[in-house]
């Protein structure tokens, strides 16, 4: 039995310093933004253990309200570990004037998994009043109801209404009619 | 009948005498004097399942929804607006069985209509609940008053149900009075409360000239009325599912679509509602086979009618199978859902449309048969046109769980649908307990043959 308990526990040692061989290497990402000839790039600079890495893919994103708005296509880190992506300047930016930016590497082979989130204020304020429309239309607000169809509405309701009530008042009238017999 | 010895009446009625009037209040004022063992039982059963219901509905409301039901982004409405659908199609069975055939003097609506209005009056009340069951925040329920926009067409929705139920409760109630009357002079035995009930509600009435004219102009009235009224309520719900934004909805065919499955379906309620009044209550003398003759003939109309939108409806959007459309087409056709669909095809509209030509197939017990396959067919048939319509959104669906693809409903929901279905046999199940499920003075004026006037019968 004791034989069995040594074997095991050389084997499990044998695996554990295997799989701590094998464990992914860390690595972190810092995002910048600069402007290359009048438009703006966001350069991703992978880093590990203070060296940068090529050959990692990166993909950016901008946060929206309900999921990741994807930016350009999946850059490849160069030789000085810098990912590079066009920046789109038209983007609508947050009530508070700013875009939270996000670059992520997804399942690299010796690095993993890891992401880094970054603020920017290159974009643009969404003009929301084009939204509110100010005209009377089937689309628009309660208090923006086409006249046409408000006054259609209430005619048919107050005439279906008006001949409900008509009726109800004529069954009160066979309670009094209820003296006069043949 | 008893006609031999009437000297008194056989002078001024030929065809029907008061004494056969008296047998025939007796007869059909049987069921409300007396509740026998399984009446009582029955009546326990119903409120079980609709005590479970309410249960599961407190289940639902205490916990997060997202834990009691399947309901996801896709597939928002589940189970309870197919049902809240079914039960409005159902509703328009008063308007063809009460007011069209009144109308159109088929006087064989006449031992029928009663039963029509109080499914009528039921299944729209059903319908209001099982919306109520949907709702994200049934708290919120009156903010559509307060905060509505007169464009939608859920305010309309909710608009013409209002209207409809309180037509459909004043058109039971008005030829009810002449029958509360009946009741409170010839019913005996009965609790104080109850007979009080029939004091108050029949109006004082005596049955005068003057009343009985009231009483008809009203009725006349509000028969005229409601069948805009049935007609629109279904076409609004047919309107909520053809202005949202999904491509099996987008269909200018829709309202008389929906409006001629339920026609179909109110046909075929029709028939299980008097067979099972019939046998329940011994009005085999009421509630002939001639009515089942003509009801079948009508099933048979309402079929080739509603088989003819389905016709538009799916094969002018097969015969382009757009991308738009292919998927969910062929989903109802060859997919997933094909043994559904063909099925609700075969005894929803094929069955009915062609065994009832044959008149043994007429006959009570065959056409009960064949119009519960059409009640459960017309069930399943909303539940494909909302949950699979739903599945298959405009832009794919893309990164989210699995679950939320696919939609059966929960052990909650199914429990809430039957209770809505319990809660409406119910309703006529007690009505016809506390009021004579059919209307005595319609029936003896039929019987009349316009040779005197129902007055004259006390």
């Amino acid at each position: 039995m004791k034989k069995y308990k040594y074997i095991l526990t050389i084997c499990l040692g044998v695996f554990f310093t295997l799989n701590i061989g094998a464990q992914e290497k860390e690595a972190t990402m810092t995002l910048s933004f600069a402007k290359v000839d009048s438009s703006d790039v966001c350069n991703v600079l992978v880093v590990s253990e203070g060296k940068p890495v090529a050959d990692v893919t990166v993909k950016l994103f901008v946060q929206r309200l309900f999921g990741l708005l994807p930016i350009g296509k999946d850059v490849t880190t160069d030789e000085s570990g810098i990912a590079t992506f066009e920046f789109p300047s038209n983007i609508p930016f947050n009530s508070d004037g700013k875009l939270i930016v996000l670059a992520k590497v997804e399942d690299d082979e010796n690095y993993g998994s890891f992401e880094i989130k970054s603020e920017t204020n290159i974009g643009v304020k969404e003009d929301l009043t084009k939204l509110e429309k100010a005209e009377r239309s089937l689309s628009g607000s309660r208090d923006n109801a086409p006249i046409y169809f408000i006054v259609a509405s209430i005619s048919i309701i107050t005439g279906i209404w008006g001949t409900l009530i008509y009726v109800v008042l004529q069954i009160f009238k066979i309670k009094r009619k209820k003296t006069v017999t043949i | 009948m008893i006609k031999n010895d009437i000297s008194l009446d056989k002078t001024t009625f030929e065809t029907f005498t008061q004494e056969e009037y008296m047998v025939m209040k007796s007869d059909l004022l049987q069921p409300v004097q007396k509740i026998g063992i399984w009446g009582k039982v029955w009546i326990g059963f119903l409120i079980t399942i609709c005590l479970l219901g309410i249960y599961a509905y407190y289940i639902q409301e205490s916990k997060s929804k997202y834990v009691t039901v399947s309901l996801r982004d896709y597939t928002m409405w589940g189970v309870y607006i197919s049902n809240f659908v079914f039960f409005v199609a159902l509703s328009l069975i008063g308007v063809l069985m009460s007011a069209v055939l009144k109308l159109t003097h088929f006087e064989w609506y006449r031992p029928l209509s009663r039963i029509a209005e109080i499914i009528a009056v039921a299944a729209i009340m059903l319908a209001g609940v099982s919306i109520v069951a949907a709702m994200g925040r049934p708290d919120r329920l009156h903010f559509l008053v307060l905060h509505g926009r007169i464009q939608s067409p859920i305010v309309w929705d909710i608009i013409v149900i209002m209207t409809y139920l309180v037509t459909s409760l004043i058109l039971l109630f008005i030829p009810l009075i002449p029958s509360l009357s009946t009741c409170k002079n010839h019913l005996n035995g009965k609790p104080k409360w109850q007979m009080k009930m029939y004091e108050i509600l029949s109006f004082g009435w005596e049955g005068t000239a003057e009343q009985w004219k009231i009483l008809k102009k009203s009725m006349k009235i509000l028969t005229v009325l409601v069948i805009p009224l049935g007609v629109s309520i279904h076409t609004v719900t047919a309107w909520l599912f053809a202005t949202t934004l999904r491509a099996e909805w987008d269909s200018t065919n829709f309202g008389a679509y929906f409006v001629s499955g339920a026609f179909l379906l109110g046909v075929a309620g029709m028939v299980v509602a008097v067979f099972v009044i019939r046998k329940a209550y011994n009005l085999e003398k009421y509630l002939t086979e001639m009515h089942f003759d003509k009801l079948g003939k009508a099933l048979v109309l309402m079929s080739f009618i509603y088989i003819y939108f389905n016709i538009n409806e799916y094969l002018v959007p097969a015969y382009k199978m757009s991308g738009l459309h292919a998927n969910h087409l062929l989903s109802l056709f060859t997919g997933d859902e094909a043994f559904f669909y063909w099925s609700v095809i075969l005894f929803g509209m094929v069955i009915p449309g062609i065994l009832p030509l044959f008149p043994k197939m007429r006959k009570p017990l065959p056409l009960f048969i064949i119009t519960i396959g059409v009640v459960i067919a017309a069930w399943f048939k909303r539940y494909l046109i909302v949950i699979p319509g739903l599945a298959h959104p405009y832009l794919p669906i893309q990164d989210v769980p699995n679950s939320w693809k696919h939609y059966s409903p929960s052990l909650v929901e199914m429990t809430i649908v039957a209770a809505t279905f319990a809660a409406m046999l119910l309703i006529v199940t007690l009505f016809s307990r506390f009021f004579p499920i059919i209307s005595v003075w319609e029936v003896a004026e039929g019987k009349l043959e316009g040779k005197d006037e129902i007055i004259n019968y006390k």
